[in-house]
């Protein structure tokens, strides 16, 4: 019941076991039991194919999942079809898979048809039985076993007893880490950051297998990238290059992550070439997979990012600043009564409150629109005049003081933004005006200085 | 009777024969005459949102704002109503889907948060942004690039009900891109741009050219799908509070110049009026108090 795909490098052979199971976590999406065996990856789908909508569903589902080339890889891109087979135990599995390779025919009998070569346990034999006139699997076992077990050793007898299912065949099934880290040789040298968002790439597919083995969803990452150089042009280059992401919602499809990356990465300038990269989680948080409805979608329902998707991804072309939302404050003051927070900032601290404040009674007379700070008008005799034609004042006064305690607390909060007018006692008079050019606008008079402001434009 | 009620269907249907079209193939081929424009756009089942006011859904093909297409706003120079323009579609649309927001992409002046909650918008769901008008991408003579780029993501996110987008320099192209973009999405999308742009073409289906008259607002369709505009429609320009202030204060103004008008009458003549003694200091307190 193995089902198996290749690793298809054979040049990974010389890297460490955990590397080159880190290429397999993507199966482990189908199913829990898959082992690596020599150059193969082996599937148990057994137990595992029923919820799939069985073997040919299954099939489908893995060569479309499938990575497509090896991350490393320099050998041509191999022909989805041939690097697959299945048989009912894992080693006739692998068997069949090797003749594929070789671009060999099936056998019309399997096991007992195929090629000696094609077991690792009988390849060191494989002169001796060919000696002997064995051509095939089914030879080697017509043979009588104590012969065999006496030439060839109890290892031959005992892989092909696996091979025919007689025997039980124990796999090192592959777990999990606890935790993603990983890095990445670079198969070339990363001058720009596009070239080094294509390594990384890999480094995002692999996290997203992890990440579904462990119904996780990342909320934070960090990559780092190793420099090539210790010193450019006379500066010293830091060995590491590193960056960190975050999400608002633990994500598990990685299309957001990756344009994310790709955001940042474009404003990143790499100190030095870089030849080697490195993922890792900080910190994650299980997900829960959507549920489909059973109902149809109904019409008004739209596919599309979500909010916080939008937000982080405006703000890593613009920068955080650039998105504000107001948040109404208690306060008295006009530049008061609203602050504006950056819209990443109020992503992390919470989500839209339903109820809002009641509409403030004196807010008859304020405006729609505010400037963001209060502009010096000229004067003509006694009438303030803006752009040179006189403003007639049509309401007013409404006067707002401004309080002693602002001294107090003149230094700012932290998610403020936004204009703080000078800390100290004011006192405005604020009138409806109207101008012939402008329209409706809110000027006031600084009580103290007798200067005229512009402050707002109604409608 | 019968005969009666039959007879005009028959000389309707006569008539069509006169034609050469059957009267069933007429309509199934989408063809309406100029003045039934809100009937033939219901049949395509235009989704709408009513903008809050009886004489504008009447101009506006549909009834309303139309959701799935771009509303180009030509804005008179310096002047600010788009307020009172949106304001009503928007707290509608606000309060029917209570987890959505607003994007206000380089909106020209800072909200007045007290002002959007009295007029029914919920302050908090409106997102404002402001991209650097002198980024890499305007520098390289594409004016508005990085607000058409914000608008296109603000439509693409199903978490956002409306868009606001000022884009006075934006180029035809990137508007076509968001008129198509805001199609395929089903979103509400109104972008403002200064009124010199009306001699430009436009691919927005419906662009409205405002007017400001004093206290009211006067709505002009440069371009709708239907017949064109008789009458221009006419908006109050100010909220109805502020302007109970302004008659209040206009009264109150014209009541005390009219009474000092009358106590200078009568300083000035006190013979002509007998019953009032105005010999006496006090007079003019009383006067005032009387006030």
């Amino acid at each position: 019941m193995a089902w198996r795909l290749p690793l298809a490098d054979e040049q990974l052979a010389i890297l460490p076991a955990a590397a080159i199971e880190a290429h397999c976590w993507w199966a482990l999406q189908f199913t829990p039991q898959v082992a690596v065996l020599d150059e193969a990856l082996l599937l148990d789908v057994h137990s595992a194919e029923r919820l799939w909508g069985g073997r040919a569903a299954l099939r489908r589902l893995l060569l479309d999942h499938a990575p497509s080339a090896p991350a490393c890889g320099q050998e041509e891109i191999v022909e989805p079809r041939s690097c697959w087979a299945e048989g009912p135990t894992a080693l006739q599995a692998l068997a069949l898979l090797r003749l594929k390779q070789q671009g060999e025919a099936r056998p019309r009998q399997v096991p007992e048809g195929l090629p000696i070569s094609t077991l690792t346990a009988l390849r060191p034999h494989l002169v001796t039985l060919n000696n002997l006139g064995c051509r095939n699997l089914g030879d080697v076992r017509a043979l009588p076993r104590s012969g065999v077990a006496r030439r060839l050793g109890a290892q031959s007898l005992l892989a092909l007893d696996q091979l025919w299912g007689e025997r039980a065949c124990p796999l090192s099934w592959i777990a999990l880490p606890e935790h993603f880290d990983v890095d990445l040789e670079l198969p070339y040298i990363a001058a720009s950051s596009a070239e080094l968002l294509h390594a990384a790439g890999h480094l995002l597919a692999m996290l997203q297998g992890w990440l579904r083995a462990r119904h996780l969803g990342v909320l934070r990452l960090q990559v780092r990238w190793r420099h090539d150089l210790r010193r450019l042009d006379g500066i010293d280059v830091p060995p590491w290059g590193e960056m960190s992401l975050r999400t608002a919602e633990p994500l598990q499809e990685l299309s957001h992550l990756s344009r994310l990356l790709g955001e940042h990465m474009a404003h990143e300038r790499l100190a030095a070439p870089v030849n080697r990269i490195a993922l890792k989680t900080v910190e994650v948080q299980p997900v829960k997979p959507q549920n489909d409805s059973l109902l149809p979608r109904s019409p008004d329902a739209r596919d599309g990012e979500s909010w916080s998707q939008f937000v982080e991804r405006v703000s890593a072309r613009l920068g955080a600043d650039c998105l504000r939302v107001p948040k109404g404050q208690p306060d008295h003051r006009p530049e008061h009564m609203q602050v504006w927070q950056s819209a990443s900032h109020a992503l992390h601290t919470g989500g839209l409150r339903q109820a809002h404040a009641d509409a403030d009674s004196r807010a008859a007379l304020w405006p729609a629109w505010l400037l963001p700070a209060p502009q010096l008008l000229g004067m003509q005799g006694p009438r303030p005049c803006l752009h040179g034609q006189p403003l007639h004042l049509k309401a007013g006064p409404e006067r707002f003081e401004s309080g002693w305690w602002e001294a107090a607390d003149a230094a700012p909060a932290q998610d403020a933004m936004g204009p703080h007018p000078a800390p100290g006692r004011s006192k405005r008079d604020y009138f409806v005006a109207h101008h012939a050019v402008a329209g409706w606008v809110w000027i006031f008079r600084d009580c103290g200085t007798l200067d005229w402001y512009l402050h707002g434009f109604y409608g | 009777m019968i005969a009666a009620s039959s007879s005009p269907f028959a000389a309707a249907a006569g008539a069509h024969r006169l034609a050469g079209i059957e009267p069933a193939s007429l309509s199934r081929l989408g063809v309406w005459s100029g003045r039934e424009w809100q009937s033939a756009n219901d049949e395509e089942a235009l989704k709408v949102m009513p903008s809050g006011n009886e004489g504008l859904d009447a101009e506006l093909p549909g009834g309303g704002w139309p959701v799935g297409g771009m509303s180009e706003i030509l804005l008179p120079g310096l002047l600010h109503p788009e307020w009172s323009l949106v304001a009503g579609a928007l707290s509608r649309l606000l309060s029917v889907q209570p987890l959505q927001r607003v994007v206000l992409v380089a909106p020209p002046l800072q909200i007045f948060t007290p002002f959007a909650e009295m007029s029914g918008v919920p302050a908090q769901r409106l997102c404002c942004v402001h991209p650097d008008a002198t980024g890499p991408a305007s520098r390289r003579g594409m004016p508005d690039a990085a607000g058409v780029w914000v608008s296109e993501q603000a439509l693409r996110c199903r978490d956002v009900a409306a868009v606001l987008a000022w884009l006075p320099h934006a180029q035809s192209q990137a508007l076509r891109r968001l008129q198509l973009l805001a199609a395929q999405q089903r979103q509400l999308l109104w972008v403002f741009r200064p009124q010199e742009a009306r001699v430009q073409s436009s691919p927005a289906p419906l662009r409205l050219w405002l007017k400001v008259h004093g206290k009211s607002l006067q709505v002009h369709v440069v371009k709708r799908r239907g017949p064109s505009q008789a009458m221009p429609v006419t908006l109050p320009l100010l909220h109805e509070r502020l302007l109970c202030e302004l008659t209040a204060q206009a009264w109150r103004k014209q009541r005390a110049q009219a009474d000092a008008q009358a106590l200078l009458g009568a300083l000035r003549d006190p013979f002509r009026n007998p019953s009032r003694e105005v010999s006496h200091a006090l007079d003019g307190m009383a006067f005032a108090a009387r006030r």
